[in-house]
């Protein structure tokens, strides 16, 4: 027996509790790994019979239902750096809107939709081996009692080069804000072209590039995911009319729950591990999209817009 | 010379009237077609439906039941292979075929493959299509059987042979019945239902009504505010989401 949600965006219908599992899984994945969760989402979505248009654009929507109560909880336990997180979030939206300018003119030439996997493939690989070759080594040294991290020096070299030197003092770190501007103008400049809220990227280069902790890292990320989310959605719903509101909320209970859960269960697990962990799913992710680029595809049509 | 080239005309213009007068002879009374439900509304639960078709035909005849929405352009992408990846390759258009059509028939036979010269079935839109864009001379077959394909994966298109009742009524006539699967993808707008009564392979009445898909309630409010007023669907949407993640929050926090 099914409870059929007619979502009318979308124009087609979803079993309500498959939309709230759904929500909960992917809701504590955010809770735990600090990231919005569209790049598992979104594919999801789509192979559950909804317009891949509006399956990424009302994800974005579901997302700041996640991210508002993931980042409310880990500020509730004091992991939000709020002054870093305004100069990842100023970057991020204007790199954003660069990216939503840029897909446009893409879509013009055509090739749109085969750029953004080829650049997911190539992002997801880089990030995600590098993210489990250093995640193991961590792991390793903490299995034979050493200290330290595996941070590149030669990034945290080369944020204390750049002028306006800052201390973060709730990072513990000093570094240029110019570091994190433009660190959320990259992120921000990917996401919109990928049409996602980019958490899988910004999180490991937050932890790497910047040298926040682990725990500080997923905490921020939430808190300016939320408002990126927030301009993503509202562009999709004034310029596209893709938001599908009904299948946005009904993932967002399910996900507001999931990242409560996700974000008590982070407490529990050690930063190497969480990372080891975020590298097998991105790693899982990149090569579900590979295989989608490589083996012949059900249908050689599919509707403009739609498919 | 003009005088022959008319008379030559006329002849085969009465020849065309008298094939057409055969094709479409309806008798003097028309089928009355009874679908239920007499409109369709899609509510904020629908799951799609099933729509019940009783159409009257002569005695004796079977019958093809079609509901198809308007015609007009589908607009497709087309997937090719370069550098041994697949990914979109162009644009295309098929003019002149339904966004919608299911058919059914008493007989199979009447919705065989072969039978593509009928004004039904498949073969009706292979012949009205129009293409443009991504297509090579030569390719039109492919292509449409490729539209085809995507079109039936999504419940859009849809052919039923034989599953047409057809039962005795009053007065020498008929009673021709089906049932038809109603996907959720089906649009809003207003559709045709047809039946066309058919002995051996010429039709003896052809008869059609409209029939309604309208959104109600929740669906309908909200595909007005998205279209309509999209910045107050935007804040709806942001608001709602914002308080479903504060009050998950602020519920954990008690417990």
């Amino acid at each position: 027996m099914t409870l059929d949600l007619y979502l009318p965006i979308a124009r087609h219908s979803v079993d309500i509790l498959l939309l709230l599992g759904l929500g909960v899984i992917i809701g504590s994945f955010s809770g735990i790994f600090g990231i919005g969760g569209g790049f598992l989402m979104t594919p999801l979505l789509i192979m559950i019979g909804i317009p891949p248009t509006v399956a990424a654009a009302s994800d974005s929507n579901q997302i700041i239902a996640a991210a508002t109560s993931g980042s409310y909880a880990h500020y509730r336990m004091g992991h939000v750096d709020l002054q870093m997180g305004i100069f990842l979030l100023a970057g991020n939206l204007v790199g954003g809107t660069l990216g939503v300018e840029i897909i446009k003119k893409l879509r013009h030439l055509g090739e749109a939709g085969f750029l953004i996997k080829a650049t997911y493939v190539v992002l997801l690989g880089l990030v995600g081996t590098y993210m489990l070759v250093e995640s193991i080594k961590s792991l390793r040294r903490a299995a034979a009692g050493l200290e330290g991290r595996a941070g590149s020096p030669l990034y945290l070299r080369l944020g204390q080069a750049l002028p306006w030197q800052m201390y973060f003092k709730k990072s513990g770190v000093a570094l240029s804000p110019l570091l994190p501007l433009f660190l959320g103008l990259f992120v921000g400049l990917l996401a919109g072209i990928m049409g996602l809220g980019g958490g899988f990227i910004m999180v490991p280069l937050m932890f790497y590039l910047l040298g926040m902790p682990m725990h500080l890292v997923v905490g921020t990320n939430l808190f300016q995911e939320a408002f990126l989310c927030a301009n993503v959605t509202f562009v999709q719903v004034v310029s596209n009319h893709v938001v599908d509101l009904t299948l946005a909320l009904a993932l967002a209970v399910g996900s507001g729950i999931g990242a409560q859960i996700g974000s008590r269960f982070s407490r529990k697990v050690k930063g190497e591990q969480l990372r080891f962990l975020l590298a097998v799913i991105i790693l899982a992710v990149m090569i579900k999209i590979l295989l989608g680029l490589m083996l012949h595809p059900h249908y050689i049509l599919d509707m403009k817009g739609v498919g | 010379m003009q005088r022959g080239r008319g008379s030559g005309r006329g002849g085969l213009l009465v020849l065309a009237a008298l094939v057409l007068l055969g094709i479409f002879a309806v008798p003097a009374r028309a089928a009355h077609i009874q679908v239920t439900p007499a409109t369709l509304k899609i509510h904020g639960f629908f799951g799609g439906t099933r729509l019940q078709v009783s159409g009257e035909i002569p005695a004796g005849c079977a019958a093809v039941i079609e509901v198809m929405g308007q015609g007009g352009e589908q607009e497709l992408m087309r997937k090719g292979r370069r550098w041994d990846l697949w990914m979109n390759v162009g644009e295309i258009d098929i003019k002149g075929v339904p966004g919608f059509y299911l058919v059914a028939s008493s007989a199979p036979r009447l919705l065989s493959v072969s039978q593509t010269e009928k004004p039904w079935g498949y073969g009706l839109w292979r012949r009205r299509a129009r293409f443009q864009g991504a297509v090579k001379p030569g390719e039109e077959a492919l292509i449409f059987k490729e539209f085809l394909q995507l079109k039936e994966g999504r419940g859009l298109y849809g052919r039923f042979p034989g599953a047409v009742e057809v039962a005795a009524a009053e007065g020498g006539r008929a009673q021709a019945r089906v049932s038809l699967p109603i996907n959720t993808r089906i649009a809003p707008g207003t559709y045709r239902v047809c039946v066309t009564a058919v002995r051996g392979w010429e039709v003896v009445q052809r008869s059609q009504v409209p029939w309604r898909v309208e959104m109600v309630g929740t669906p309908g409010f909200l595909t007005f505010l998205a279209l309509k007023r999209p910045v107050l669907y935007g804040i709806l949407a942001l608001g709602l989401a914002a308080v479903v993640g504060f009050l998950s929050g602020v519920l954990f926090k008690r417990k």
